[in-house]
Formats: C-alpha cells, sequence, structure tokens
C-alpha cells in the first residue's frame, strides 16, 4: 500500500513539474468508498459488507482532445491499466490544456479483427480470448463478504466487439487541467450489481454489454 | 608493406561495420492467386510473405516444441496427406491422449476463409494458432512458455531475425511466422481445375460431368465454386452427438438462430479428408451423399434451407462421387514445399 502511496505521489510531483502546459496526464485510481484500494486487501463497506479486490484491469484507448468543441488532438492506441502494475496508472500526452477529453474504455472493433497485435494488446497479457476472438475490456475479480458472513468470489470478464453486444464505452469529461485523476469507484459498481445472482460473467452477451455500461458509470474524473 | 597491412585492417574494419549495418532483408514471395478466384481475406499489410518467413513457419508447423511435454506438433492433427487434417480420427486427440470435441479441420485455401474453427469463434488466421497451443486437449501449454522455450532455443533466434528482423520472439513474429506457412496452403490444381481453365488433354468422363451437373444444383448452393465452401454457417439436420452435446455457432454468438450451425468445410481434397462432419461421424465419402440423400430428417428444427432429403438414384450417387473425386489435388497433398523440413 505504502509503495503504491508513494508512487503515486512521486509520479504527481513528477509530473507537475514539467508537464504543465506541455503535456496531460492522467493518473488512474481505483477506490472503494473514497478509499484508493489496494489488491488483495480487505475493505469494509458502509452496511459493514466486506470487498476484496484481486484483479482489475481495463483497457483505455484512441484519447481525443477537444477545444471549444473543436478537435485538437487524436492519441491513437491502446493501454492496459492494471492495478498490479503501477506504472501503467499514469498516461500522459504531449498537448496543451484543451476543454475535454474523450477516450474509450475498451477496445474497437477494428483493433479486435486486426489480427496478432503487440505491446498492451499482446494476447499474453491476459485479456484477450482466443476460441471467440476478442478482446476483454475490463476484468475485476475478488471477493464479497456479505454481512452475514457469507463469501461470494465473483470474476467479471467484459469484453465482445459484436453487434448486439458490443461492451466498449466511450468516456468524454472535462479537461481544463494538465493533471488529471481518473477515479474508478469499484465499490458502486459491486454493490449494485446482484451478485448473488450473477457473480461471474466471461462470454460476451448481454450480461457483459449491461456490466459494461454500468462500469463506465463509475468513472470519475478530477 | 606497413600502408598494406593497416590498408587490410582499415578495409576489415569497414567490411565487418557494412555487415552490421545493413542485414539483409527477407526475400519477399509473390501470393498467386489462382485465375477467377476471388481476391484472398488474409491481407499481407502488416505481415508480408516471405521465404524466411514461410519456412520458418514450416519449421514451426513441424515442431513439437509448440505443446507441453513436446509430444505433438501442429502437423500431429494436420497431416499434409490428408488434406492437413487428422486421417481416420473422428475426433483429434492432444497430450497425453487427450480427447478432444471436434473434428480436426482442414488446412486448404486458408487465405479465403473469414473465419476459423467449426464454430467460426476465431477471426482472423493470426490468432487462430494461439488455440490449440493453449487448449488443455490439444497442445495445453501457455503461449509465454513456447516463447521462452522459442527464445531459449539455440536457432530459432536467429531464423526469427532473419525473417523478422530481431532476435526476440514475440506473441505477434510467432503468429505471423505460423500464418505465413498456413495461408500459403493453396490447393488449386485439381482435376477440376485443370478442366475449368481448359488445359489441354483433360476432359470429364460422363459420370463427372453428370456429377458436376448434380453438384450445382443441389449441393453448390453452400458449397460454393471455386473454394467449394461460403463464409456462412449451416445445419444439414444432423443431430446432437449425446456425448458431445455439440451446439455449434450458438457456443460463439447465444444467439438461438444459431444453435447446431456449423461451419461449412471445403470439400478439395475430400477424397482423403475423411472422416466427415464437425465430430467425423461419417467414415467415408458415400456415406456422406447418403446421408444427403436419404438420411435428413426434415422435421428437424434447425435444419437449413432449401436443404431436404435429395433421394438421388444409385447412378446419381455414383456421379456425384466421381466428381467429388475429381476435386483430389496430388500436387499439394504432396508438394515437397509443405512437407516435413529436412
Amino acid at each position: 500500500m505504502d509503495k503504491i502511496v508513494y508512487g503515486f505521489v512521486l509520479c504527481f510531483i513528477l509530473n507537475t513539474g514539467y508537464g504543465q502546459t506541455t503535456s496531460i496526464n492522467f493518473t488512474f485510481q481505483s477506490s472503494i468508498s473514497n478509499e484508493y484500494i489496494e489488491l488483495n486487501t480487505i475493505y469494509s463497506l458502509s452496511d459493514s459488507s466486506k470487498m476484496e479486490i484481486t484483479t482489475c484491469r481495463f483497457y483505455v484507448s484512441n484519447f481525443t482532445f477537444y477545444s471549444n468543441n473543436k478537435l485538437v488532438s487524436e492519441q491513437k492506441g491502446a493501454f492496459l491499466i492494471d492495478l498490479e502494475n503501477p506504472e501503467s496508472l499514469q498516461l500522459s500526452f504531449p498537448i496543451s490544456v484543451v476543454d475535454s477529453v474523450r477516450f474509450n474504455l475498451g477496445i474497437d472493433s477494428s483493433t479486435n479483427v486486426a489480427g496478432i497485435l503487440d505491446g498492451d494488446l499482446d494476447p499474453i497479457k491476459g485479456m484477450y480470448w482466443t476460441w471467440n476472438s476478442g478482446y476483454i475490456n475490463s476484468k475485476v475479480e475478488g471477493t464479497f463478504t456479505k454481512t452475514n458472513g457469507v463469501k461470494i468470489p465473483f470474476e467479471y470478464h467484459l469484453g465482445g466487439y459484436l453487434p448486439p453486444y458490443p461492451t466498449l464505452q466511450t468516456l468524454t469529461f472535462s479537461c481544463e487541467k494538465s493533471e488529471k485523476i481518473v477515479k474508478l469507484d469499484l465499490s458502486e459498481f459491486i454493490s449494485s450489481l446482484e451478485i448473488e445472482k450473477c457473480n461471474n460473467v466471461m462470454i460476451p452477451g448481454p450480461k457483459a454489454a449491461e456490466l459494461s455500461n454500468f462500469l463506465a458509470t463509475c468513472f470519475k474524473i478530477d | 608493406m606497413k600502408n598494406r597491412v593497416l590498408f587490410i585492417a582499415f578495409y576489415s574494419c569497414v567490411l565487418v561495420l557494412i555487415s552490421f549495418k545493413f542485414k539483409t532483408e527477407p526475400t519477399i514471395i509473390e501470393f498467386s492467386v489462382p485465375k477467377k478466384w476471388p481476391n484472398p481475406v488474409y491481407s499481407f499489410k502488416n505481415n508480408p510473405l516471405t521465404e524466411e518467413g514461410f519456412q520458418l513457419g514450416r519449421k514451426l508447423f513441424y515442431d513439437p516444441i509448440l505443446s507441453k511435454d513436446s509430444t505433438i506438433s501442429c502437423a500431429s492433427c494436420h497431416l499434409q496427406y490428408t488434406g492437413f487434417t487428422h486421417v481416420d480420427h473422428t475426433i483429434s486427440h492432444g497430450i497425453e491422449g487427450r480427447k478432444g470435441t471436434r473434428n480436426s479441420p482442414v488446412l486448404i485455401n486458408l487465405a479465403w476463409n473469414s473465419s476459423f474453427h467449426w464454430d467460426g469463434g476465431v477471426n482472423h488466421l493470426e490468432v487462430q494458432g494461439i488455440n490449440p497451443i493453449q487448449h488443455p486437449a490439444e497442445m495445453d501449454e501457455k503461449l509465454e512458455n513456447v516463447l521462452k522455450k522459442l527464445n531459449a532455443s539455440s536457432v530459432y533466434p536467429a531464423l526469427f531475425n532473419k525473417a523478422f528482423g530481431s532476435d526476440k520472439i514475440t506473441s505477434s513474429t510467432l503468429m505471423k511466422a505460423l500464418t505465413l506457412y498456413t495461408v500459403s496452403l493453396v490447393s488449386a490444381d485439381s482435376k477440376y481445375d485443370k478442366m475449368m481453365r481448359k488445359e489441354k488433354g483433360v476432359q470429364f468422363s460422363e459420370q463427372e460431368k453428370n456429377g458436376l451437373k448434380l453438384f450445382r444444383e443441389h449441393c453448390a448452393v453452400c458449397h460454393k465454386e471455386p473454394l467449394f465452401t461460403s463464409p456462412t454457417f449451416a445445419s444439414n439436420g444432423l443431430k446432437m452427438d449425446s456425448l458431445l452435446k455439440d451446439v455449434g455457432r450458438y457456443g460463439i454468438t447465444h444467439n438461438p438462430s444459431d444453435s447446431m450451425l456449423f461451419k461449412i468445410p471445403t470439400l478439395r481434397n475430400s477424397e482423403f479428408t475423411f472422416p466427415y462432419m464437425h465430430d467425423g461421424r461419417f467414415k467415408k465419402l458415400k456415406d456422406v451423399i447418403n446421408y444427403y440423400s436419404d438420411g435428413i430428417d426434415p422435421s428437424v428444427s434447425y435444419l437449413s434451407k432449401p436443404l431436404k432429403p435429395f433421394h438421388f438414384s444409385d447412378t446419381e450417387k455414383k456421379d456425384l462421387l466421381s466428381f467429388l473425386l475429381t476435386l483430389t489435388d496430388k500436387a499439394f497433398l504432396y508438394n515437397p514445399r509443405y512437407s516435413y523440413p529436412k
């Protein structure tokens, strides 16, 4: 936990040092009830139920920046944000301050049919379905412990690019300063699910589409 | 004398530097599309066809290093002489004799395929090969481990360097190399092809001519010339195997109308690709023709239109069979360029 916090602080200092006018920097954070989270740690929720996250990874891609409703810059490419890998939580784009930013949560359909790809899109990253070709746009895994002590493990692998159940989401945020913190509130995501009825999603389909849509609403930007 | 030594020393240094600076470029080879065939689906834009890449893919295809216990290679279930399928096995087996659930498909004219596997779940040739490598009933190996083994090998890094300009073997270069081999498996030199090209001295017998006529009337709706397949999914009314419980395309789309639909296989070289169907339930071509003639149950709800029992006469069955045999391409099945690299 300490390492991650120091990492954040360090990155923040470094970023503010030189990036104010020439770059826009995003720091991705995940939280449970306003508390930054660390993997494999049990957190209490407001109703005294408990939650532990063991995996939290998602793709963000194709950043576009706007000023006065006009496209200023388009930064192609996909980035795997992985809570296990602190380096992945920082993204920096070499442009000046704009009004708003838009990016995808997930991988677009043309990339999904492009064959074998490198870097963050390499299938060995564990975010690719081989038997039903396509990227897993986001993965959230962990355990939810109800107030009566019953433990429910959950695994949500959300992906699929084909209609009628595409899972790609687009997020738009104001972006008037160069340091932005993108927050994913996992307690909001998990506690709103009917976790007892559906504690795992492993395939593209209506459930993956519904949960992807919902996960997108759990992102906020500061 | 001293000058000469200096000159030679200098010259040698220059040569060494030049050889470091200019790596030999791989040799581009042309992917030739047979006359009157459609353009291939596979695009070579991000993976140019080169001799070095092809030969590397070929070596990998025949190398059991891809499997967990180094016992099976791609060729174990995709033998050239039988149209790159597993002859005489209804369902193929992987390492330790583990059994899968489907008949291994042929690898013929893959450049024109828009999807792969009997359920069409794989959308690109380059990512297809990850499936047999990682499937527990096939090679049961992790892609990461294959990369580790290849990177540690004494021969592969140099071969990848020749083909892709880097010693470091990645998922991308591995899958691209395999693709350059499998995409090159083109069969277009059967008696049928020669007939269509009006080659001198090639004639269809009366039986074969009648067979072609019958084929065009009843079968070509799905098995379209010249590839003898079409990029859709269909059901010929086969009932579900009670043990395998394979739902076909539905397993991918979860759309009820895709239940029990399977990919339409090419009929090229079908003389040698037995057994037939996704579960290999028919041993002989004769059995397949008999099924289409009298075995289809028209009350099956998922039967694709306009299929129905065709009720061929005995003569018609023989004609159809003799036409199917004209799709055998010995030049393909015995092409030394595709065989085990010596």
